[in-house]
Order: C-alpha cells, then structure tokens, then sequence
C-alpha cells in the first residue's frame, strides 16, 4: 500500500545539509495500523510528509498504492491525493470556517454537487459524534473535538490512506484514548490504511499492529506490535517499551537471586490474548524435572488484549530445562533469556 | 461673505466640495493601489522560499521595488513622478491628476502589509490544503485570504487613512479637499477657525475609519 525504497530526504539550509532522513525501506501493508515511534527531531514527520508530497524524496521512492508519486504530472497528483487523507498536531482546521464547511472543504474543492456535499458532510458529523457542532466555528470547540473535525474533514473524499502526524500529541490521556479508537474504528469499519508517527509508545500500544522505531533518520527496528513489545532488540526500542510496560525484576528480588546461585537462568515469557500463564508453569513443573520461582509478573494491554510478562528463575537438570524451553516456544509463547548483567 | 459660518472665510459649500474632493481621491485611488496592491501582496507571500508558488525570481524582482517605492515620502513623490502624471491624467493639476501619485504611493504600501497580513496565516492551513490536493489559486481564495481576513480589513483601514493624509499633502499641488481647504486658507491666510474645522474633520474621518475596520475585522475574527 505505502512503500519507501531507499529513501533520503536532504534539507538545504544557509548553513547547511541536514540529513533528515538515511536510508528508509519500509512497507506498510493494506489494512494496517502502522505506527512510528521516535523521538523528537528523529525525522518522523518527514518521513510522514513524504506519503503525500508535501516533501519530495532526495533520492528513492515512494510508492503509494502501486504508483510513484514523484512521476506524477500536477493534476493527476492532485487527484492521487484525495486518496490520501491526512490530520495534525494542531488540526490546521480554518477558523474562519464553521464546522460543516471545514468539512466540507476537500469536496468543494474538487467541485462537488452541494446536495451531495450536505449528505456527505452530515454522514461524517454523525460518524465522528459531532452533529450538533456544524454551525459552531473550530475556536468553540474542545482539543478532541477539532482532531475529530480534522479526521472527518480527513475522510471526506473516501481516502484509502489516513496520515496522522502526531494527531494526539496535544491533547490530554483521556481525549487521546478517545481519538485512537475512533481512528481504530475507521480502520476497521472503513478498511482504511493508517499510517501514524508519534513519539508516545502508549498510542503504539494502543492501535497499531506494527511499529517501526525511528532515530537519526534511519529506521532501527521493525515488526508486529506483539513482536517489538515482547523483544525489542535495540536499545531504544527497549527504552520505549519500557515507557509503558514496565518488567524490571525488582532490586530484592534480583539480590536473591544473586545469593543463591551465581549463574541463574531467567526466562522472560510473553504472552498474549486470554492464554494464562498458570496451566504453563504447572505443567512444566509436572512434565520436566526443572523447579521454577517467579520473580516477576504482570498483565498489560496490547490493543486491548492482555499482554503478559512474566520473569521466572529456572533451575534444574540442564537436559531438563533444554526441552522445557523447546516445549514453551512450541506452545506459542515468547521466550527470552535474560542476561543479569545486562539489566 | 454670506454663506460663510462660525467666522471662516470659506463657505459651507467650499467646504462640501472639499469633503466630496478627499473623498473621490481616497476612494479612487485606494481602488486601485488595491488592485495593484493586493496581488503584489498574494505574490510577495506565495513567491517566497518554500511556499506556494517558491520562486526566487520573481520575489526578488518585486521585493527590492516595493521597498524603494515604500522609502520615499509622498511629498517627494508627488513632485517625482510629476511628468508620469502628466501622461496618465493629462495633466499634472487638480484632484483628478493626484490620484496617479496616490496610487504609486499606496499601491507599494498595500502590498507590504497584505503581505504581512497573509503571513499571519499559519502555515498549517496551507499544508493541509496542499495535502487536500488544492491548486494555486484554490489556496489563495479559499485558505489564504479567508483565514487572513479579519487582518486584511485592518490593512485596508490603516491603508485608507494613509491615504486620506497622503491626499490633504495633495493639497499642496492644488488637488483640492479637506487638506487643500487648510493649506490655502486656514494655513496661508491665517484662518484659525477654517484651519480647526478642517483638521477636526480629518480627525473625525479617520477615527469613523478606524473604528469602523477595527468593529469589522473584530466580528470576522470572533467567529
Ligand atoms: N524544512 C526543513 N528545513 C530544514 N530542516 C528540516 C526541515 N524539516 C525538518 N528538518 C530537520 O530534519 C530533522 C527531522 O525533522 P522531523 O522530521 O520534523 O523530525 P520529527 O518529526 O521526528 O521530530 C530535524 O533535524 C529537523 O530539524
Ligand atoms: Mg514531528
């Protein structure tokens, strides 16, 4: 659906080149929820503005939909771009406009029937649950109401793409969880691809089923959403997770550890879904000679799926805890060693 | 000495002309300088690095005239440009004949603050109607000038009341109006009483035009 092969972008400024993006290829696939997660000045936003033009590659390409824009001529880019919908930070809605004409602007522009523009405009006022606000102009209205005016105005023309530049960045926890599940909601009822950049680990969590990372220009880690949360391999991918999930083994614990035995084993499981991790560890205990002690568990939310992570100290006959490390991988779960040293 | 009133040496029929005078100047040549003012303005703003219409060519052909034309005082001007007059109004005298050097006057000074006024305009706006897919042109009629209204009325306004100054200095050159009214009588033949009526009128033209751009941009700018 999007594609970036080998892309750079360069600024000019007076003083000099910044290279803003190194070298990106990444696919993002119909149907996803793609987040990209970075801090700030990472080059996210460039990348983003590169899907629908509003920055020209250096070198590379983009290919949206089967098609680079880049070879576009000017009108049949214009009409590529109603395809591609797009909101911001900071709504960027007219306020000289009301409502119903900030959404109605991408239709008017390409120079649709009024009677039609009235349906389609309402239709989306119902959609985003703001009916009642056609009248009002963008300033009457509350943070999380201007995004959902953007995100209607955003859909106006049927897009099969929705680019969200940090869409939830200046507004507060509450507001935020409401945007993205109205974002998830367009995704499913609508089959829209979403493409979004954020630099909060929380909306990746939340929506997106894959995530790629980003820093200095250049894209360090990519995957599934499960696969990066359970494993991140980089290490700000680590520090990024563990904004939001956090599984250190507490200090005590970890000194225990240490007293009883010089070189513990620890595994890290990751699970997902309703799978629980009691039938696991009782199981193992029964089937292998191996003893198990947990030294720390929790539940978080993964798309409103319970994620798991447990640490557990393993020790045993070393043939023994071989085949119940192959028995947990067979039954689907994610399993890590954990290098104490490391932690 | 008739019709004249409150001890002025010109009648209240000079003095309605004068008004009727200043207000031909004002409003013809605003209507032009904005003709010419306003599209200067939209290509200082959409010619400029990284907007619109980026093009260094044009922006740096415009920028540097609007800025000598800016930098010399209208009184200077009006003597300037005289046998320019000349050729456009047939003549280089009367009210009609002011309006070329108001305009060359006015003209460069609207473009310069309809400039400022649609760089007010967050850039926003403009991404987004580029990522609608808008054309040129349907970024300025329908984001770039609606969303800098409210500050173009302002513009206007102070644009006007340079003007109705600019045109009583025109008075100078025998353009007629309220100036001229002051320059012959109230400042040459020491006509107290004609010099406060014409300067208290100037004051009360240009507090109405003030006041009224500022109610009016204030209404667009609160919804
Ligand atoms: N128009 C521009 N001109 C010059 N430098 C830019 C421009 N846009 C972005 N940059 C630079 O590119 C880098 C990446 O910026 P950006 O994509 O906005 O990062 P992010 O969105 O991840 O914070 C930054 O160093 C930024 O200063
Ligand atoms: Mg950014």
């Amino acid at each position: 659906m999007i594609e970036f092969q080998q892309v750079t972008k360069s600024f000019q400024t007076k003083k000099q080149t910044v290279d803003a993006l190194k070298g990106i290829d990444l696919t993002v696939e119909k149907g996803d929820i793609f987040g990209v997660v970075g801090y700030s000045g990472a080059g996210k936003s460039t990348l983003i503005r590169l899907v629908n033009l509003l920055e020209r590659p250096t070198t590379g390409q983009v290919i949206v939909d089967g098609q680079s824009l880049t070879e576009l001529k000017p009108k049949q880019l214009r009409a590529e771009k109603k395809k591609i919908g797009m909101i911001f930070q900071h709504f960027n809605l007219l306020n000289s406009k009301t409502v119903f004409d900030n959404v109605a602007i991408p239709l008017v522009l390409s120079g649709t029937p009024k009677t039609i523009i009235k349906a389609r405009v309402e239709e989306l006022l119902e959609f985003v649950g703001l009916s009642d606000k056609e009248k009002n102009y963008p300033e009457q209205l509350s943070g999380g109401q201007k995004q959902r005016i953007g995100i209607a105005r955003a859909l106006a023309t049927n897009p099969s793409i929705l680019l969200c530049d940090e869409a939830t960045s200046a507004l507060d926890p509450q507001t935020t969880s409401a945007v993205l599940q109205l974002l998830k909601k367009i995704n499913q009822q609508y089959n829209i691809t979403i493409l979004l950049i954020t630099h909060e680990m929380s909306v990746i969590r939340e929506i997106c089923n894959k995530v790629a990372v980003m820093e200095g220009g250049l894209v360090v880690e990519q995957g599934s959403v499960f696969e990066v949360f359970a494993a991140p391999k980089t290490e700000i991918a680590k520090n990024f997770v563990r904004t939001v999930i956090h599984d250190e083994i507490p200090q005590s614990v970890l000194k225990n550890v240490a007293i009883s035995n010089t070189h513990p084993i620890i595994w890290k499981i990751n699970f997902v879904g309703n799978t629980s991790s009691q039938p696991l560890l009782s199981t193992i205990a029964k089937k292998y000679d191996v003893h198990l002690s947990v030294l720390s568990a929790n539940i978080s939310e993964i798309q409103e799926k319970p994620f798991g992570n447990l640490i557990i100290d393993v020790t045993g006959d070393s043939l023994e805890i071989q085949k119940a490390l192959t028995y947990i991988k067979d039954e689907g779960f994610i399993v890590q060693e954990v290098d104490l040293n490391n932690e | 000495m008739s019709n004249t009133f409150w001890g002025m040496e010109i009648t209240a029929e000079q003095l309605l002309i004068g008004f009727g005078d200043t207000l031909y100047m004002v409003t013809v040549s605003l209507l032009f300088s904005a003709l010419i003012g306003l599209p200067l303005g939209i290509l200082l703003v959409i010619t400029r690095k990284g907007h619109i219409l980026d093009n260094t060519w044009v922006f740096n052909f415009l920028n540097p005239i609007i800025n000598i034309l800016r930098s010399v005082p209208f009184i200077i001007l009006l003597v300037a440009i005289i046998p320019l007059t000349r050729i456009i109004a047939g003549s280089a005298i009367g009210t009609t004949a002011a309006i070329v050097p108001l305009v060359f006057y006015a003209a460069p000074y609207i473009a310069r603050l309809v400039e400022n006024s649609l760089l007010e305009v967050d850039k926003g706006i403009i991404e987004a109607a580029q990522s609608m897919g808008a054309t040129v042109p349907q970024i300025i009629f329908k984001f770039l000038i609606p969303e800098g209204l409210s500050s173009l009325i302002l513009t206007f306004t102070t644009a006007t009341i340079g003007l109705v100054g600019a045109s009583a200095m025109a008075g100078a050159v025998g353009a007629g109006g309220v100036g001229d009214l002051a320059i012959t009588y109230g400042y040459q033949r020491f006509d107290t009483m004609t010099m406060i009526v014409t300067v208290a009128a100037l004051v009360i033209i240009v507090q109405i035009l003030q006041s009224t751009g500022n109610m009016v941009s204030k209404q667009i700018r609160r919804r």
